[in-house]
């Protein structure tokens, strides 16, 4: 009887990346959202007046903060539309918290009437907060 | 009945990396896509009475009074100097004027409730341009406000 002949086969070699892939989506996923969290207070629907002379925002107080002013005069805190009554609320918070001398950045939009700015720096003055600072954009084009 | 020999064939080790590439590159095309024009922002500050300050007392101060008013669909270029009418640019010569006699001079500004908030931010970028920092934004009540359409 003829012994039958051993084959011996080698798979090839190959690093198996698809693990590494799938990783790699991961983290981009998460690096994704936690970067859209942080740019969140910014409201899309306000479009900034320009100032090309402003002072240029090079470091933010990290106890700052912004309250939108939409065109329509609906104001927004953190994207949450908010009243008058509940942005005061908040102020007095954010003063007892960190003190009076937190900047209050009002990001008007260029088409909202003066009167819905006016009605921010009112609560504004209201709760003894008196660093306020209007944002605009560094532009010399548009409006 | 002589053996044969074993052959032992060893292909060329690789690593598959053309799938890879495939997602490296549409990676960089979503981020390319998705990638917003970064707007430079731009800070403008008002003084606001601070709690507790001293009031200024006795100050040879000059006082400098810009009305921001609106008067008609094409008055973002008009503001009133104590009461007379100036167009954006002779007003800004006037600033810029009164910026080098004296840099001190306090400036308050008279919002009318119906002025566009871009008309008041194109003003405190001029006194930004200039160095005038002594701001104040007071009011008008007697202005009645109407809201645009």
């Amino acid at each position: 009887m003829a012994r039958s002949r051993r084959k011996f086969t080698m798979a090839e070699a190959a690093v198996p990346i698809s693990a590494m892939i799938d990783i790699v989506f991961l983290l981009i996923i998460f690096f994704v959202t936690t970067a859209a969290m942080e740019k969140e207070i910014d409201d899309e629907k306000v479009v900034l007046a320009n100032a090309p002379h402003g002072k240029p925002v090079t470091k933010k107080d990290p106890r700052a903060v912004t309250i939108n002013v939409r065109p329509d005069g609906t104001t927004t805190m953190g994207m949450l539309p908010m009243t008058m009554p509940v942005i005061s609320q908040q102020l007095l918070a954010a003063a007892s918290k960190w003190g009076s001398d937190i900047p209050i950045i009002i990001r008007g939009d260029h088409n909202a009437q003066h009167y819905y700015i006016k009605q921010v720096m009112d609560a504004v003055t209201a709760t003894k907060l008196y660093r306020v600072k209007f944002n605009a954009a560094i532009d010399d084009g548009g409006n | 009945m002589g053996r044969k020999k074993r052959k032992f064939e060893i292909k060329d080790a690789e690593v598959p990396i053309s799938a890879m590439i495939d997602v490296v590159f549409l990676l960089l095309v979503y981020f390319i896509v998705s990638q917003k024009p970064i707007i430079e922002d731009a800070l403008l500050p008002i003084d606001l009475p601070a709690p507790g300050a001293p009031a200024k007392q006795n100050q040879a101060v000059q006082l400098f009074k810009i009305d921001v008013a609106k008067l008609s669909r094409d008055s973002d270029n008009i503001y009133h100097v104590n009461n007379q009418p100036y167009y954006f640019n002779d007003l800004k010569a006037l600033l810029k004027q009164r910026a080098e006699t004296n840099p001190d001079t306090s400036i308050i500004i008279n919002c009318d409730p119906n002025a566009k908030h871009k008309k008041l931010i194109r003003l405190l970028d001029v006194c930004s341009e200039y160095g005038l920092t002594k701001l104040n934004l007071v009011n008008d009540a007697t202005v009645r406000f109407v809201k645009d359409n």
